[in-house]
């Protein structure tokens, strides 16, 4: 038996988390694609605004690390969460975002 | 420092003391973390490739740790699982492969670094982004590469330079 043959039957210890997060990843790549571009959004906003991410934290009446959360661009965001995020940073993150946005009026030209 | 198998008989990383992930784990949960890709190109400004703003720079990573997960998850679920598809020598000058051969998985702009055991058996050491040619010009490569050549003294060390002496270490330490 060579030592690959008797590795092969022993071994048992396997790090099975890191292909279960590969896994998970690929499985949620949508929704974590949309939770990235939220967390990009807010970095680059809090840049402009010259906030740390305490003070969104403050903002948002929610604790450091649940911003830290947010910023990694791996959490599931509620629309609850999302409105506090567009509303403190006015940033577009939800549709609506553009509803407020005065509308440019256009004139239907007349058959004739 | 530990070797954790990943994915069967056939790829493996390092765990290095005082860190709470194997190295494997620990790149691509970085390289998934958006805050950490954005301080990182905020940080390395003079290095990203010219006219690609912040913005941009970081959602194109973002896509390259999409893209190598999906390869990763392929290779580990397909029948033969040949990791030689992923892995090349680190240094283009390797003509015929050395005993223990540094090597190198890429995807675009992000590389995964390795120990070569056998045909389709390797030791994930680190890994890194790199914008910059050459891995000694920039301090966060650099040290990966010092971690490559730690790892394989360890290996060295344990009289490891073939795929024999490699499952004895791996039987040893079970």
């Amino acid at each position: 038996m060579t030592q690959k043959e008797k590795f092969l039957q022993q071994v048992k210890k396997e790090d099975k988390q890191t292909t279960k997060a590969i896994r998970t990843r690929v499985a949620q790549r949508d929704m974590l694609r949309e939770s990235q571009n939220i967390a990009l959004k807010i970095l680059c906003r809090l840049d402009v605004l010259g906030w740390s991410q305490k003070k969104l934290a403050q903002k948002m009446g929610v604790s450091p690390q649940q911003i830290s959360k947010i910023v990694s661009g791996k959490e599931n965001l509620t629309i609850e969460t999302q409105i506090r995020l567009q509303r403190i940073l006015n940033i577009p993150i939800l549709a609506s975002f553009f509803d407020t946005y005065p509308q440019t009026k256009t004139t239907r030209k007349q058959p004739s | 420092m530990e070797i954790i198998r990943i994915f069967g008989d056939c790829l493996f990383s390092f765990h290095l003391d005082g860190e709470k992930q194997n190295e494997l784990a620990g790149l691509l949960s970085k390289w998934n973390d958006t805050s950490y890709l954005y301080y990182f190109v905020t940080e390395n400004l003079a290095d990203i490739p010219e006219g690609m703003s912040v913005t941009d720079c970081v959602k194109m990573l973002q896509n390259n740790a999409a893209d190598l997960d999906h390869f990763l998850h392929t290779i580990a679920h397909s029948p033969r699982g040949d990791w030689n598809k992923f892995f090349k020598p680190l240094r283009n000058t390797e003509y015929g492969l050395e005993s223990l051969s540094r090597q190198k998985g890429r995807n675009n702009y992000l590389r995964v670094y390795a120990i070569r055991i056998d045909a389709n058996c390797f030791v994930i050491t680190g890994g890194a982004i790199k914008f910059h040619h050459l891995n000694i010009e920039r301090k966060h490569t650099a040290l990966e590469m010092k971690k490559l050549e730690k790892c394989r003294d360890f290996l060295q060390s344990h009289g490891i330079w073939d795929v024999n002496s490699f499952f004895e270490l791996i039987n040893d330490a079970l």
